[in-house]
């Protein structure tokens, strides 16, 4: 059982950080801005405060989460994620495998050499989510604008209005997004749409309105399909203002996941034809509300690597035997005896008696994912800390502490590490407690 | 072994208990505690505010010039004496306290919270007698009842909200003849009904009049004790109203005036009388126990300051125009308004012992003070002073909605002393207050003060 994430999920960080801040929030209720000077053994921190004369202990217990300020940028973006058993994960460069030890590298702790008992999964070869677009930026580079203004790099509409542009939408991406209203929501947002005038009639049409969300496939005769996902009336929605809508669309698979405030709501599967619509462009209409401004602002779109998403979503499958995806979607089954090997030639071996010769060596380039099997491992009582790293990491620790731009920490697998402050996110509290069996 | 884990909101649930306050900065920044003392601040700077809270090992000092607001818990009080007085100043503030004393220069206010307040008269831009203040209902999750449960509505601080369909009721005992008042705030069309002189059926309320406020009108229904609809006469209690109120406003003060003897039933909106109904067969007010607020699928509501209070069953008075601009056309005069709505003009004027002694052109009047029901202030000669805007400025909020501005200079042991050009200097208890806006001056922290959710 591996609940942490969800329970990372649901901490909420605000949108107007002020950069260069530290955050504390507080178990207690509220939270403080400042600069975090120090972390003690016992999980005590000192901060300074922006709105304090002086620094100020916070002890462990009155601590629910701690952002840390994005100070630099991270120097290097790793290729490979390693899932341990415990459901931490660490974006790595992944050296070697056998059968006792796996062997990684990171920019930010160094290198670790993990036994293998602690490793569940290993995701290689992943991309990053390559940004494509981030805007609105200026208002001349939409087209067809009637009735939109820019204010504060949002888009601003105060009744009725259109505006387009071509987004450069990838194969697969990610276009993300925050809509903003006064009164209640009456907006439409078409995407996937071809740029030229007037635009094809295959595009996802997007509306939000009092009676909820609504995400549709356009066809041609001005007939949409049923909708692939309707969140129904929620007046919280409503109520609350603003909200950000995701679209995760994956053209090879069909499907398009949907996120809410980002939390996943739905994946939907377009069956309404062999291909999902090829446009790259986005219209955005306000219908107005004769009640107030609607706005859209923080639009964004990255490419998608929906396969190795898709693979790190599979599990490690049915069996007693570990598991090897590679890159054609292609999975098998066996013991996996190691990873060798550097650069081009750097491989997977994989031991199965109905393979020829017992074996089969994979390069390791053409490796998605690696599911190892292993026992359940004991997780420590206690409090502990979870980290998130900037890079989609997270770690479990004990006994963190600071020391000049480390974190100096212990972590139940891995064991001492020693983390740069620049790969840190954020740090929150969690207690481990054990029961009796029922 | 069963493992599972608890998040850190564990740790939230034990502390949240023990904060009074909440003090909120800029940024979204904010703590909760105890506000501890004032002390002296950096160079040049406002005295810092000593701060307790379990989140902090130690006390802290936080700056005043980073502080937008302090939001507390006060205490209901219940002032006794009769002689209550609504006092409005000339930089919009006003709060209520008996009037004890007035003469050529002063205004003297007792207070539960802060003794004896002495206004300059010639700051003191009205002064309104009314009945012994209402009782505040303050709205405390514990005492009301909210179907559903969650959804809908909920009682934030001293503020009921709702987000969509659902009731709020509460028991409560009604006087013979009352009157009943609360703020209204609502978003994007009013649809909004509040039953009145309900009872209490199975732990529900049933019965009562049923007011049902639209965008554009307004009428009454009366609900039989099982929930029906009475047929008597029809469904409907007198008239329908067509008004533009709740079309053209988003907030409005609403009071429901009411004689259970007679079956007299007022609406007022802003305090000006919009509907009248009478039920020939009237509830008494001891079949009664109950009030409860309803709204609609997806309406945005917000209701405060629900006061509920005896009445003294005076129709005409209700609707009596404040003839303060009338006075001010002629500053020399003094005009009173009594409670059946005569009219007099003073020469001079001095109230003390319960008593307004009043000179006119035609003899000296003594009229005791409840018998008054407006005294209209002469404007001053010239520019009339208004008081300077100091640093270390606080806008003090009371429940019931007054609020007084001051300069802060100290805060200690519960208190808080303020200096102003109108009152000089005053010990207020901090508990009397539900919020305190900090550094008012400070126009650049405007748009970043907390504002109440719906």
């Amino acid at each position: 059982m591996r609940p942490l994430p969800l329970l990372l999920a649901a901490i909420f960080l605000p949108a107007t950080l002020a950069c260069g801040d530290d955050q504390v929030s507080l178990a207690g209720g509220g939270q403080l801005r400042g600069t975090i000077n120090d972390l003690s053994a016992e999980g005590a921190i000192t901060m300074l405060p922006r709105v304090a004369s002086g620094p100020i202990v916070i002890p462990r217990d009155a601590i629910n989460m701690v952002k840390f300020a994005e100070t630099a940028p991270e120097p290097e973006a790793h290729p490979s994620l390693v899932r341990l058993r415990n459901g931490d994960s660490l974006p790595c460069e992944v050296l070697a495998l056998d059968s006792a030890n796996l062997r990684i590298r990171t920019w930010y702790s160094g290198e670790h050499t993990i036994p293998r008992t602690a490793v569940a999964a290993m995701f290689l070869g992943m991309r990053p989510e390559r940004p494509v677009f981030s805007g609105p930026d200026d208002l001349a580079n939409w087209s067809e604008n009637s009735g939109w203004r820019l204010e504060d790099n949002a888009l601003v509409c105060a009744d009725r209005g259109t505006i387009r542009r071509d987004l450069k939408l990838p194969e697969n991406y990610i276009l993300k997004f925050r809509l903003a209203w006064e009164g209640p929501p009456n907006i439409v947002i078409d995407f996937a749409e071809t740029t030229g005038k007037p635009k094809g009639p295959d595009y996802y049409r997007f509306t939000l309105n009092p009676g909820g969300a609504d995400l549709k496939r356009s066809k041609a005769g001005n007939r949409f399909t049923p909708s692939l996902y309707n969140s129904g009336p929620v007046p919280t929605l409503i109520a609350a203002g603003e909200a950000e809508f995701e679209f995760r669309v994956n053209r090879q698979a069909r499907e398009v996941h949907v996120f809410i405030d980002g939390r996943w709501a739905k994946r939907a599967i377009d069956a309404s034809s062999p291909e999902l619509p090829t446009g790259t462009g986005i219209t955005i209409q306000c219908q107005g509300n004769n009640q107030g401004q609607q706005m859209i602002k923080n639009i964004e779109v990255f490419e998608w690597d929906a396969m190795s998403q898709s693979h790190r979503e599979e599990g490690p499958g049915a069996g007693n035997s570990d598991s090897i995806i590679n890159s054609d979607n292609e999975r098998f089954s066996g013991t996996l005896r190691e990873i060798a090997g550097t650069g081009p030639k750097a491989s997977v071996v994989l031991e199965n008696p109905h393979f020829a010769e017992g074996r089969m060596t994979i390069p390791r380039t053409a490796v998605s994912a690696v599911y190892l099997t292993g026992p359940e491992p004991s997780l420590p009582e206690g409090k502990s800390m979870s980290l998130r790293l900037r890079s989609s990491g997270l770690l479990t620790l004990k006994d963190s502490k600071f020391a000049d731009k480390f974190l100096v920490c212990e972590h139940p697998l891995i064991g001492a590490m020693r983390i740069d402050r620049r790969a840190l996110d954020s740090l929150s509290i969690t207690t481990t407690v054990a029961s009796e069996k029922p | 072994m069963k493992r599972f884990l608890l998040t850190a909101l564990l740790a939230q649930g034990a502390l949240a208990a023990a904060p009074q306050a909440t003090l909120y900065f800029a940024d979204e920044q904010n703590v909760q505690g105890t506000p501890s003392h004032l002390q002296k601040g950096a160079p040049g700077e406002l005295p810092d505010l000593v701060w307790i809270s379990p989140s902090f090992k130690d006390p802290v000092a936080f700056k005043q010039a980073k502080m937008l607001e302090m939001r507390l818990a006060p205490e209901p009080s219940d002032p006794q004496g009769t002689s209550f007085a609504l006092l409005t100043l000339n930089n919009g503030d006003s709060l209520r306290g008996e009037l004890s004393a007035m003469d050529d220069s002063t205004v003297t206010l007792r207070t539960t919270y802060a003794g004896d307040l002495k206004f300059r008269r010639e700051m003191v831009d009205g002064l309104r007698i009314i009945q012994r203040p209402a009782v505040l209902v303050a709205p405390k999750g514990s005492e009301w009842k909210f179907e559903p449960s969650e959804g809908a509505w909920s009682a934030q601080g001293n503020n009921l909200v709702t987000q969509g369909q659902g009731n709020a009721s509460l028991a409560l005992e009604y006087p013979e003849r009352f009157r009943l008042g609360f703020d209204l705030e609502w978003k994007s069309g009013l649809r909004f009904h509040v039953l009145f002189l309900a009872n209490q059926e199975q732990g529900e309320a049933g019965g009562g009049y049923d007011l049902y406020c639209q965008e554009r009108y307004v009428y009454m229904r009366k609900r039989e004790g099982n929930g029906a609809i009475r047929a008597q006469g029809g469904a409907f209690i007198g008239p329908t109203a067509n008004l533009t109120d709740f079309s053209e406003k988003d907030k409005l003060r609403l009071e429901l005036v009411a004689d259970t003897r007679s079956g007299y039933v007022a609406l007022l909106l802003d305090g000006r009388t919009v509907q009248e109904w009478t039920d020939p067969t009237p509830i008494p007010h001891h079949a009664a126990s109950r009030l409860q607020f309803s709204s609609e699928d997806g309406q945005q509501m917000r209701v405060s300051r629900i006061t509920l209070s005896p009445w003294d069953g005076n129709i005409e008075a209700l609707s009596i125009e404040d003839p303060t601009r009338k006075a001010a056309d002629s500053p020399d005069a003094q005009q009173l308004v009594l409670r059946n709505g005569d009219v007099i003009t003073a020469q001079t004027l001095k109230i003390g012992d319960g008593h307004a002694e009043v000179k006119t052109a035609h003899g000296a009047i003594k009229v005791p003070i409840q018998r008054l029901r407006i005294v209209a202030m002469p404007k001053p000669a010239g520019n009339p002073p208004t008081p300077k805007k100091m640093l270390g400025d606080v806008r003090a909020w009371f429940p019931d909605g007054g609020r007084i501005t001051f300069r802060l200079d100290d805060l200690k042991d519960g208190k808080i002393t303020g200096f102003s050009q109108q009152f000089g200097t005053a010990e207020f208890d901090l508990n009397a207050f539900e919020r305190i806006e900090m550094n008012v001056g400070n126009l650049e922290l405007e748009p970043q003060r907390p504002k109440l959710s719906w």
